[in-house]
């Protein structure tokens, strides 16, 4: 990813409301291709509402996103050929195998024999190829979410909208999982959430603090880090919070 | 696209537990028409007496009493030791009663005095099918009392033949026809009719209603499985039509719910069956069914099928999870048993004007009633209740559609968005 590269994704004055509470107020941000971004900031700061605006699956109440040159607000159906989302909690049919699960997933990107060859290399990236023919039933917090995390990036995505992609996984599935997320930016870009803001440091190119459903800092973490006269995201972060009350 | 998300609705609600759970119900309902099947059985054989007779082997009303018993009943036992009579009818299995002629028979009934037969009853249980063989009993006693009563008026009027002799006891005979809506039918009773078409106000609303709630409950359950399994966010953001999201759910539930419903109607009619009247007596009756009536028949039920699962996506919509998409289930039992409880009871005609036009407005009313309106050639009735039902599965099929285009899947209503959203 370089600064010339074309943007991607193009958020502008997005905001949107839930009853009485405003979620998020008027971001705006940008990513290019193979960039990999980051959204870090404290519970309820309107993180998974922005990651889902852009996955369509909430409408904003104003502002525009616009996505491989598409309105996601007028065409959401045409937007999601480029997007595939991974929410923090995303579960599986508890029916099916883990093949089966891919293999359905698949179906949409592809006709059948591309269907099979976007399965296999899920199988793949998920690291779970003895388990496989297992009912997901049987499987284990950590392997469910290495299948889920496999089916978000199987299909090469234009974006991957990743949320807490890494939660619940171990020191060495959580490694695995980095690599996987850097090879996909290779071939498209990633917005990420997290809350393990090392995670965030050593994967993310640009991050972006959300608070309070604003945009309180945006830059590459060095920037970030420069910004605040601190030596790491995390103390960036808590710099910028800080400064943010006050 | 379609037929991936009908294969994995299929994969995922029909499970070796659900199908063993309507396994086990078949298999009751089976074993418990085999127990009514078994009762009938009782009702065609001879029931088992013991006729302990007191009266002189020459008193000739005594003989015909017991001549006639011999004719309806296996008589086990004939002789005058009571402790014998009741042993040997106890040990048998079918024993159902020792009846006394007593000493002086003839004589009372010659001098025009009453007589009093003892009967002594065997009870092997107090259920209602224990003690079908004493109500066939009764019968016999009549047709006894009959005999013996024939025998007492031909003795007193010389000369009279035995024809005669029977209409004087039993002067009165019914020959009953019966006008039923633009019919005549003649030689049966309206609860003889009622009968013969038990088919159409049982079977067809029962096995309506099943349909309707097991496939309406694997929509329902289909879409709390969703939520429940935090499948609904990715199924939402892949690139696939939501018309066609719609359609694969409706369908996927439709195939399980049909075959859930077949195992279940396969049990269910075996225990029905030993209720109704054969088919034939339809055609006796001329409310016999062609096939083009059959398949009036089956898309009426097409049509109220799918608006009974369109109507089940929609409550599957308010479901949290799989327990309250449970709890959502009884939503669609009321509509359902309410239009039964009506067909099984009245029909469509004679029930109060307001009550018809609630009866006509819930789509799965439709192919309950169909079958007996066919029967009686109203066939508009049935044609305006199918494009009924297919214009409000139109109509809530689109509103679903809607619903699955907007962010209430994942918001829900207010109050759980405002808890839900980071």
């Amino acid at each position: 990813m370089s600064e010339s590269s074309p943007i991607l994704l193009d958020l502008h004055d997005v905001s949107k409301r839930f009853a009485r509470r405003q979620a998020v107020s008027g971001i705006s941000l940008s990513i290019r291709e193979n960039e990999i971004f980051g959204l870090v900031g404290p519970n309820g700061a309107g993180k998974t509402t922005t990651l889902r605006m852009v996955a369509t699956l909430l409408k904003p109440d104003s502002g525009r996103i616009t996505l491989c040159g598409v309105d996601a607000i007028a065409r959401p159906d045409e937007v999601r050929r480029f997007l595939s989302y991974l929410p923090e909690d995303a579960g599986v049919y508890r029916n099916l195998t883990g093949r089966q699960y891919l293999r359905f997933i698949a179906r949409f990107f592809g006709d059948a024999r591309q269907a099979e060859e976007i399965a296999k290399f899920g199988a793949h990236l998920s690291g779970l190829e003895a388990r496989l023919d297992d009912r997901v039933s049987t499987y284990s917090k950590g392997m469910t979410r290495k299948l889920v995390i496999a089916r978000a990036l199987m299909a090469q995505p234009k974006l991957a909208i990743l949320d807490e992609p890494a939660s619940g996984l171990d020191l060495i599935s959580a490694l695995a999982v980095r690599e996987r997320i850097r090879e996909a930016a290779a071939h498209g870009s990633v917005l990420l959430s997290s809350h393990n803001l090392f995670e965030v440091e050593t994967l993310c190119h640009r991050v972006a603090l959300v608070h309070e459903g604003r945009i309180a800092a945006c830059g590459t973490p060095a920037e970030l880090r420069q910004d605040t006269g601190t030596d790491s995201l995390e103390k960036a972060f808590l710099a910028l919070l800080d400064r943010r009350r006050t | 696209m379609l037929w991936n998300l009908v294969i994995k609705e299929i994969r995922e609600m029909l499970t070796l537990s659900t199908m063993a759970t309507i396994l086990i119900v078949t298999v009751i309902f089976a074993a418990m028409g085999g127990l009514v099947n078994l009762t009938k059985g009782e009702t065609t054989k001879k029931p088992v007496i013991a006729v302990l007779n007191l009266e002189k082997p020459e008193a000739a009303l005594a003989k015909t009493a017991v001549s006639t018993l011999r004719e309806h009943c296996e008589i086990l036992y004939e002789g005058r030791d009571d402790s014998e009579a009741l042993r040997r009818l106890r040990a048998h299995a079918r024993g159902v009663a020792l009846v006394e002629i007593p000493e002086g028979f003839d004589a009372r009934l010659e001098n025009s005095q009453k007589v009093k037969i003892g009967v002594t009853w065997i009870m092997r249980g107090a259920g209602t099918l224990d003690t079908i063989s004493s109500a066939v009993m009764e019968r016999h006693f009549t047709a006894m009392e009959r005999a013996v009563s024939r025998e007492l008026v031909r003795r007193r009027s010389a000369g009279l033949d035995e024809k005669t002799a029977a209409n004087v006891v039993q002067p009165i005979e019914r020959v009953e026809n019966t006008f039923f809506k633009e019919k005549l039918i003649p030689m049966l009773s309206p609860a003889r009719i009622a009968q013969v078409l038990a088919a159409q106000s049982i079977t067809v609303p029962i096995v309506m209603m099943i349909i309707l709630m097991l496939g309406g409950s694997v929509v329902v359950s289909s879409m709390g499985l969703e939520k429940e399994n935090k499948t609904l966010e990715t199924l939402l953001t892949l690139p696939v039509d939501r018309r066609t999201l719609v359609l694969g759910k409706l369908l996927g539930s439709a195939v399980v719910g049909l075959i859930m419903a077949a195992v279940f109607a396969v049990g269910f009619r075996y225990y029905l069956q030993n209720f109704e009247a054969p088919a034939e007596s339809l055609v006796a009756l001329g409310l016999d069914l062609g096939p083009g009536d059959y398949l009036l028949v089956v898309i009426s039920l097409f049509a109220s099928l799918l608006f009974g699962l369109a109507f089940s996506l929609l409550l599957g919509v308010l479901a949290r999870d799989y327990k309250s998409a449970q709890m959502l289930t009884y939503a669609l039992l009321v509509l359902a048993i309410f239009p039964m409880m009506v067909v099984m009871l009245k029909d469509f005609d004679t029930v109060p004007k307001a009550l018809q036009i609630v009866l006509f407005a819930i789509p799965f009313s439709h192919p309950m009633m169909a079958m007996r309106q066919l029967a009686l050639e109203n066939t508009a009735f049935v044609l305006w209740g199918i494009l009924y039902g297919l214009l409000a599965s139109a109509a809530l099929t689109a509103m679903v559609v809607r619903v699955f285009r907007s962010e209430i899947l994942i918001t829900g209503f207010a109050r759980r968005a405002r808890q839900n959203h980071d």
